[in-house]
């Protein structure tokens, strides 16, 4: 896979290229398509109007590039390369290579503190704190009753499931409390997952915390290699090992509040990406980050436009990343066999 | 630049009511001094490493770097000084092997910067002083025990160390590799380097350290030179075993080796 030593160390210029324009060209694409499929050319048309180089389409094409389709594009590609960070950084943490914000029970703690949110009807900036306040207890119990020294990996990811299944199970009293006529139809077209009707404000919400953990994790890339070695080696590494692991911490669980509260549980995200990107590049972070945060965006950017596009009624997005994420997974897996961080 | 390191009364337990796994412990050592700890199995050699070192905190008594307390460094500091190799069983993580020998550079580099071009070139020249060329982009999970063991000590090397400490470096290797990873030693040794390595072969001890510590299944040692630290009596009490030491005449060499003859 390795040519030399200096393709070894660092990306070469096509694949930085590639990294780059994969998530821009499904951005593009996606402008495209959907109920009303607009050329590229008018597209490229309506771009040069916003720099004042060009005029504009009809008021209603504009509306559908940027009042509908881009802010629900960029949300995709945050919520793409949040989660996928968000695996990859917990696969370092716990040394487990299943380790994700799905088997560590953080996406249904979220997704708990959402919904409680909802029910007591608070603002959406006070729907993410609650929900990463939530995130934060679940990954905290899943370690407690998860680790310990002769438990192999197995043992975290199946605390972490039953983690999800309490929280799960206190989402379905929430459910339960929640009015019929107007929480209750909110909450579970939420909780399939959708990125359906989200737009600036909702953006403007979840962006920051997603674009701080992916700058903090981006800026940290070398140093979390030093976080899948045992503990000693880690200390002789001479890093400041607590600290490294609460900023990556909080940094994932951040993110997973973020896209939760922006557009459900959206799963297989953060394990089918980070492994891809290790099955071709890998367990180096230094590559790991960016390609995640690449091939995280553009996997949801395709999903999503499948997702809005495949019917006349728009498929949740979390049920096409189960069905295309499923197989895809069990072939990567068989074909390359790359359980290993 | 001499460095040294001292061992100071240390006392050890995993549990503050029960006796002491390790009872006031002491030694010394300098730059260019290679040290051997010999010991039964469950007398505590790996206890006795991970205290000296500051990941296991002594209940009482002090580990010395230079006349200070090591609890007085901060990790950066100390782990530039002194570098750790950890039993080769013990690692998991599917880097390749420069990337590992790599990692060894991480208490130079800043935690928000990457390697710089004299990092990734004082990892080359250790990979190819320790003759690790051919296997520079396997992956740590793929090698053999033996190649692993000298990945990690490439790794410790790679921060330029006064001071490396080594958990059993060649307790599960074949005599090939054990030659390997003792040789490698005493090389270093000779650039200046201090030593300190647990073992379960008290003929490696008489072989290549010039100073022991014998740890007994009862927590107490005794410290001195190889040569008297490595007797019939000691080998009884401290392992439970009658034993012969002699000189074997080879390639005009006298070697010291220690056979085991029975069980007391």
């Amino acid at each position: 896979m390795y040519m030399d030593n200096k393709t070894n160390r660092t990306f070469s210029t096509k694949t930085i290229v590639i990294l780059i324009i994969a998530p821009v060209l499904a951005m593009t694409v996606s402008l495209c398509l959907g109920r009303l499929i607009i050329p590229p050319a008018i597209i490229l048309k309506s771009f040069l109007a916003k720099l004042g180089l060009s005029e504009g389409s009809s008021a209603q094409i504009e509306t559908v590039i940027w009042g509908i389709r881009f802010p629900r594009i960029l949300i995709a590609a945050l919520v793409g390369a949040g989660l996928s960070l968000a695996g990859l950084a917990f696969q370092g943490i716990f040394s487990n290579p299943l380790a994700t914000p799905d088997t560590l029970g953080v996406a249904s703690g979220s997704s708990f503190g959402a919904v409680l949110g909802i029910l007591l009807d608070f603002g959406l900036t006070g729907i993410q704190l609650i929900a990463m306040f939530f995130g934060l207890l679940a990954v905290f119990l899943t370690w407690v009753t998860g680790h310990g020294k002769n438990r192999g990996t197995t043992v975290m990811v199946l605390s972490g499931i039953m983690m999800g299944s309490l929280f799960n199970a206190l989402i379905s009293l929430v459910r339960y409390l929640a009015n019929t006529e107007t929480q209750l139809p909110a909450i579970t077209y939420w909780l399939m997952g959708s990125l359906s009707g989200r737009g600036y404000s909702t953006l403007a919400i979840g962006s920051p915390l997603i674009i701080t953990g992916c700058v903090i994790l981006f800026l940290l890339r070398w140093r979390l290699n030093i976080l899948p070695l045992n503990n000693d080696e880690a200390k002789a590494s001479g890093t400041n090992i607590r600290a490294l692991r609460a900023i990556t911490i909080l940094c994932a669980v951040g993110m997973t509040a973020s896209c939760v509260s922006m557009c459900g549980q959206v799963g297989w995200v953060g394990l089918l990406v980070p492994h891809m990107c290790r099955m071709r590049f890998g367990n180096n972070h230094m590559k790991l980050v960016p390609t995640c945060i690449s091939t995280g965006m553009t996997f949801v950017i395709i999903v999503d436009t499948i997702a809005r596009s495949m019917a006349t009624t728009e498929i949740p997005i979390s049920i096409l990343t189960a069905i295309i994420g499923a197989p895809y997974f069990i072939y990567l897996v068989r074909k390359n066999g790359g359980w290993s961080i | 630049m001499m460095r040294t390191l001292k061992v100071e009364n240390g006392c050890f337990s995993y549990n503050m009511t029960n006796q002491d796994t390790i009872k006031n412990v002491n030694f010394e050592m300098k730059s260019g001094d290679l040290v051997a700890i010999l010991g039964p199995n469950g007398a505590g050699k790996t206890t006795l490493l991970r205290c000296v070192i500051g990941f296991l905190a002594w209940k009482s008594g002090r580990t010395l770097l230079d006349s200070k307390d090591i609890r007085e460094y901060s990790a950066r500091e100390l782990f530039s000084i002194v570098s750790y190799v950890p039993q080769a069983r013990t690692t998991v993580a599917a880097y390749t092997v420069s990337e590992m020998v790599l990692l060894g550079r991480s208490s130079h580099i800043g935690m928000f910067s990457k390697p710089s071009k004299k990092d990734y070139e004082t990892t080359e020249s250790v990979i190819e002083e320790l003759g690790l060329e051919k296997l520079r982009n396997k992956r740590c999970s793929e090698i053999s025990g033996g190649e692993l063991q000298m990945v990690l000590i490439a790794r410790a090397m790679c921060s330029n160390p006064s001071l490396l400490i080594l958990d059993e470096p060649e307790s599960n290797l074949d005599f090939r590799n054990q030659l390997i990873v003792m040789q490698t030693l005493s090389a270093l040794k000779d650039k200046g380097v201090a030593c300190l390595f647990n073992t379960h072969f008290p003929a490696h001890a008489l072989q290549y350290a010039e100073k022991s510590v014998l740890l007994g299944a009862d927590g107490t040692s005794v410290f001195g030179e190889t040569g008297k630290i490595v007797s019939q009596e000691n080998i009884e009490t401290g392992f439970g075993v009658k034993a012969v030491i002699g000189n074997i005449e080879a390639q005009g060499r006298t070697i010291r080796d220690v056979v085991p003859l029975g069980i007391i």
